[in-house]
């Protein structure tokens, strides 16, 4: 196919785990014929689980065949793995997200904070491509969630949970982390250096609002805004939208907010 | 593999007697879990399985990471005794400014003999901690858990006998730093004890904090609950072990005092470096997969559809989806592809009339126009 058109792109889809051994052999004896790897990556295959997500922290790769590294870390080591084959083969997943679970019912907006994270590792990890199962299909209550309700067309709290992302694509992940492991980060930096983008999952609450302490270094903000998405139940399927306070600290580069409970918030910090 | 930072708190003593309500929360600001996924077992990401002898006494330096472990003598930077240990990958905790960190695990074993006593054991950058926490125990053909709490006030572990070159240290003011193997010590060994069974379920490592209702700050709502249950012992019912720090089973001074160093600080939870740019963020990372014959075409005539993703900045659409393109008809694109449009039979299930599919070339010329 590359002899009739050298311009063509393929994509390889095999095991859902990007540090299985099959793919070093496939890069070995087949990596001069494709572009791309496609993983998919479905959480916890028939296990998905809220309680168990919220003490995982790292979220990780995990399913009842796998209980691998983070996404983060399962693509950081695929491109690693392929540029020491002699490979420039770039990671996509397209097929992801939390894996039905017919025992345990989840809200949809449970399951669109554990896909944030999810999305946050991949934006993280590097990932060229990535494609959630499914826009529209035939899927039942406890079956995969989408950015539209399967029976109405409108936006679902998955829709939200992209929306703030879909901010930083194109852009720069900058260095961001944490010392305390129920807020994971994923930050960002603007092409023209203005804008910077921290989001902050917060995977525990209990009710419970969580005051957290930033300190930002690099960049001096003319202006702050935040906005969360959180849920006032968890069974709720619908998200809430709120925009917490952000307040400069005591020191510099030293900030505050106020994180609800069981939420993804994005702060963006701007400069003129 | 499990990176864990602990951060600092300042405290400030309030000697006020306040008489508030308390309430039950939880000490767990950070907490490690590393479940088998079995249930049982050795091999987990983390974890490598356990030394193995062949019989009590002997003299064993290599890990054979079966399930088949021994109380094994060993030779090299260890505890002068016998043990049966789970041993892992790096596990690196910082507890360097914290009150209390918690190690428990679930470990099972069995053995024929037995031994007068049994210690828990941790291995952190390179030293071996016994914990006093023992168990006089003779064969156990059944399993028990053990855990054991590391406490920085009390510092309540056995030192290893430091006149042994290599035995571990002497002291120690707090149990930072890699964490390599834990499992059971004991320093005389067992009696008449050859082969035994080591298995773990799960290791947990979780941090003691003043923050009680782990709202990012250590301030009067947490006083609140330790005021609450001032002077309480164990067994009363105010006491909570949570507020224990000192471990002596008693709410008093000895733990307001570590409280009180921990006051009002406001710790950084997070931090940001934009001058460290890692890498660029490609522009299609938000994707959805189409169904070929689920997204009719009156789906989306009212443009809704469209719009939706447009405001997603969605930079891929993979068609014609997933699994079931394993049943596209290349004749007639967009026909159901769980039924057969070629099956003559209409009264099988898997029947679907031709007549409502519309072959490759008016499918493609109607994309076209469109």
């Amino acid at each position: 196919m590359k002899a009739v058109d050298p311009n063509i792109k393929i994509i390889v889809n095999w095991r859902p785990e990007a540090d299985h051994a099959e793919w070093t052999t496939l890069i070995q004896q087949a990596g001069a014929y494709f572009d791309i790897a496609d993983v998919h990556f479905y959480y916890d295959w028939g296990l998905a689980n809220w309680d168990t997500w919220l003490n995982q922290n790292p979220m990780r790769n995990k399913n009842q065949w796998h209980d691998g590294p983070t996404y983060k870390e399962e693509i950081e080591q695929f491109h690693i793995n392929a540029a020491s084959l002699g490979y420039d083969i770039k990671m996509t997943s397209l097929e992801w997200n939390i894996a039905p679970n017919e025992s345990v019912h989840h809200s949809v907006f449970q399951h669109a904070l554990m896909q944030s994270e999810m999305l946050g590792q991949f934006i993280e990890g590097g990932l060229s491509m990535a494609c959630l199962w499914p826009l529209i299909w035939d899927v039942g209550d406890e079956e995969f969630r989408s950015i539209l309700n399967q029976n109405t067309y409108t936006p679902t709290p998955v829709f939200e949970i992209h929306k703030m992302y879909s901010e930083v694509l194109g852009h720069r992940v900058v260095q961001s982390s944490t010392d305390i492991s129920h807020v994971r980060p994923v930050a960002a930096l603007s092409l023209d250096g203005k804008t910077v983008w921290l989001y902050l999952l917060h995977k525990s609450g209990e009710g419970m609002t969580f005051n957290t302490n930033i300190q930002l270094d690099g960049f001096a903000p003319d202006s702050v805004q935040a906005v969360s998405l959180t849920a006032n139940n968890l069974n709720d399927d619908d998200g809430v939208l709120v925009n917490p306070t952000v307040e400069m600290g005591a020191g510099p580069g030293l900030w505050r907010c106020t994180l609800p409970p069981h939420s993804l918030t994005m702060i963006t910090f701007t400069k003129n | 593999m499990c990176r864990m930072k602990l951060m600092s708190l300042a405290c400030f003593v309030l000697l006020s007697a306040l008489t508030v309500a308390t309430g039950a929360g939880s000490s767990e600001l950070y907490r490690e879990d590393f479940e088998h996924p079995t249930g049982w077992g050795l091999s987990d990401v983390g974890w490598t399985g356990v030394y193995n002898g062949g019989s009590s006494g002997g003299l064993h330096t290599t890990d054979s990471g079966t399930a088949n472990a021994a109380w094994v003598w060993h030779a090299d930077n260890v505890p002068d005794g016998y043990e049966c240990l789970i041993y892992t990958n790096e596990c690196t905790v910082d507890a360097s400014a914290y009150p209390g960190v918690e190690f428990s695990w679930d470990m099972r074993m069995n053995y024929n003999g037995t031994t007068p006593a049994v210690s828990l054991a941790v291995k952190v950058n390179g030293s071996w901690y016994v914990f006093k926490t023992a168990a006089t125990t003779s064969s156990r053909p059944d399993f028990v858990t053990f855990s054991v709490t590391y406490n920085p006030a009390q510092q309540n572990w056995d030192t290893l006998n430091a006149s042994t070159a290599g035995r571990g240290p002497a002291a120690a003011g707090d149990l930072s730093g890699d964490i390599t193997a834990f499992g059971l010590y004991s320093g005389t060994g067992p009696v008449g004890g050859l082969d035994c069974t080591a298995e773990y379920d799960s290791f947990t490592v979780k941090a003691r904090t003043c923050d009680f209702n782990i709202d990012g700050e250590v301030n009067f709502s947490d006083f609140a609950r330790l005021a609450g249950a001032w002077l309480s012992g164990l067994g009363e019912p105010d006491f909570n072990d949570i507020y224990d720090y000192h471990d002596d089973d008693t709410i008093d001074g000895s733990d307001l005092g570590i409280f009180a160093n921990y006051w009002l600080d406001q710790p950084v939870h997070i931090t940001v470096d934009a001058n460290n740019i890692i890498r660029d963020i490609s522009p299609m990372l938000i994707g959805y997969n189409m169904s070929y014959y689920h997204d009719t075409d009156a789906l989306w005539a009212d443009g809704n559809i469209a719009n939706y993703l447009s405001q997603l900045d969605t930079g891929i659409l993979r068609y014609p989806g997933g699994e079931e393109t394993s049943y596209f008809h290349w004749e007639y694109p967009g026909a159901d592809g769980y039924h057969d449009i070629w099956e003559p039979n209409p009264s099988n299930w898997w029947y679907a009339d031709p007549c409502q599919a519309r072959d490759f070339e008016g499918y493609m010329n109607t994309d076209e126009s469109g």
